[in-house]
């Protein structure tokens, strides 16, 4: 069973246990293009469901990022700020932050990877 | 495309603007919205840049230039009310094609009134070889915001001046360079007025027009005061990251060249690399330059190497390998964070 769930602003979260792992999915990685920027919160921070955490920059666009559910920061992925385009090569891979859920309930809110392949392929129509 | 149209005319400090933009987007039904707009001198900053090292704060100061910084990425960019500024508000996600359609869209507009102008692929409109729009994107869920420059006339004095990157460019020759390579649609052969232009590109953009209320400007307004929050401003240099160092200079032919290296832990190779500035480029420099130089011993032979499959003066106009490589390996024993 999938344990990976999406925004549809692009951003996901791959669950382990009560932790998870925030990035953008492949298809906004796509559309950015090259990264040259992610701009991160600092660890111990908190977020809302749906709250902007911080931005990633490319060569084409700035795009905010949103945070998939209530959750504290554990952990900024260092070498995605040292070395932005990781985010291109292993989008999946390649997080941004390691949270905390405060309420895992807020996952069945989120579209599972059918739902959010759906949805992108009903974006590209 | 629907022109959006406020309720006066006087003009507003400059983040206004790109509150109107961000409350379009945010607020009015799914659709495609343009307008355009004037604002005295003001310096405009992409919004992860160093504004400390972009931008001649003491001369913008001593001489009442705002400096203001905007969401969307990109480079510092200096407006005056010889200028317009486009903004575009369009529906979805998909950045690249909203982007391309954008920039041929407003290329087209230039060509009907009988300027030669292109698309250039770098977010650029140029005609005559000079880049007359520089454009820059903000991407909000399901919203696409475009917005740019659109040089009618030009001061070269001040944008000069207060567009500095470094101490590097002010002893060099690069105040001359930026108006060189800079045009302006007065220059190249518009036979409008400054006024007569911006009312045909609402006229050859738009098709309709909603006009904007008090409480429309209200509502812009409080998002406006998010634009002057020091901390969205942050005019502190920002460091780079731990093993990154950045080169810039300026290359007789070519124009400022600003390399941003990461390094491997010991400091030997290279583990990423990307380029910046006001070069033209002809190609994707991203897939033909920087991705062959990742892995790449930090030396000038190694980087001349890595590089000897491509013709890199056919990717950044006027440049070679020799010359790239030094701008990225010099100093290499000095500058290693």
């Amino acid at each position: 069973m999938s344990n990976i769930y999406y925004l549809p602003s692009h951003e996901y979260i791959r669950v382990e246990g009560a932790e998870g792992y925030v990035g953008i999915s492949e298809y906004a990685a796509s559309q950015l293009g090259v990264v040259t920027y992610v701009d991160t919160p600092e660890e111990g921070d908190t977020f809302a469901a749906g709250e902007d955490f911080g931005a990633v920059e490319s060569r084409k666009a700035a795009s905010d990022l949103f945070m998939p559910v209530d959750a504290e920061v554990l952990e900024v992925n260092d070498e995605l700020v040292d070395n932005p385009r990781l985010l291109n090569n292993a989008p999946l891979e390649a997080w941004i932050l390691k949270v905390r859920i405060e309420d895992p309930s807020q996952l069945d809110g989120l579209m599972d990877q059918k739902a959010y392949d759906e949805f992108v392929a009903a974006q590209q129509h | 495309m629907i022109h959006l149209r406020l309720p006066f005319d006087e003009v507003r400090p400059l983040p206004f603007y790109l509150a109107m933009e961000e409350w379009a987007a945010r607020t009015l039904p799914v659709g495609r919205y343009f307008f355009c707009w004037r604002v005295e001198p003001t310096v405009i900053c992409g919004r992860n840049q160093d504004i400390a090292a972009e931008v001649n704060l003491d001369y913008c100061r001593d001489n009442g230039i705002p400096v203001v910084r905007r969401r969307s990425g990109g480079g510092a960019v200096f407006a005056d009310m010889q200028n317009y500024m486009f903004s575009y508000i369009a529906p979805g996600d998909a950045i690249q094609s909203t982007f391309s359609a954008y920039t041929t869209m407003i290329a087209d507009m230039l060509c009907r009134l009988g300027i030669d102008a292109q698309a250039n692929g770098r977010n650029d409109i140029v005609a005559g070889g000079r880049k007359i729009s520089g454009n820059a994107f903000y991407h909000l869920p399901g919203r696409c915001i475009v917005h740019g420059t659109m040089l009618y006339g030009l001061d070269s004095t001040h944008m000069q001046h207060a567009l500095t990157p470094s101490r590097a460019k002010l002893v060099s020759k690069a105040v001359k360079s930026v108006s060189m390579r800079v045009g302006c649609l007065r220059d190249i052969g518009l036979e409008l007025t400054l006024e007569e232009f911006g009312r045909k590109a609402i006229e050859m953009l738009t098709d309709s027009e909603h006009m904007l209320c008090d409480a429309d400007v209200q509502g812009i307004e409080a998002l406006e005061q998010r634009y002057y929050a020091p901390e969205f401003i942050r005019c502190e240099p920002r460091e780079l990251p731990a093993g990154c160092i950045r080169r810039s200079s300026r290359i007789d032919g070519v124009g400022e060249i600003s390399a941003t290296v990461a390094l491997t832990a010991d400091g030997t190779h290279i583990r990423g690399i990307s380029l910046d500035g006001d070069f033209f480029l002809l190609d994707d420099v991203d897939s033909l330059v920087c991705r062959r130089l990742e892995g790449v011993e930090f030396c000038e032979a190694a980087v001349v190497q890595a590089l000897s499959q491509v013709d890199v003066g056919k990717v950044i106009a006027g440049l070679d390998s020799i010359s790239l490589a030094r701008l990225i390996v010099q100093y290499r024993n000095t500058l290693y964070t």
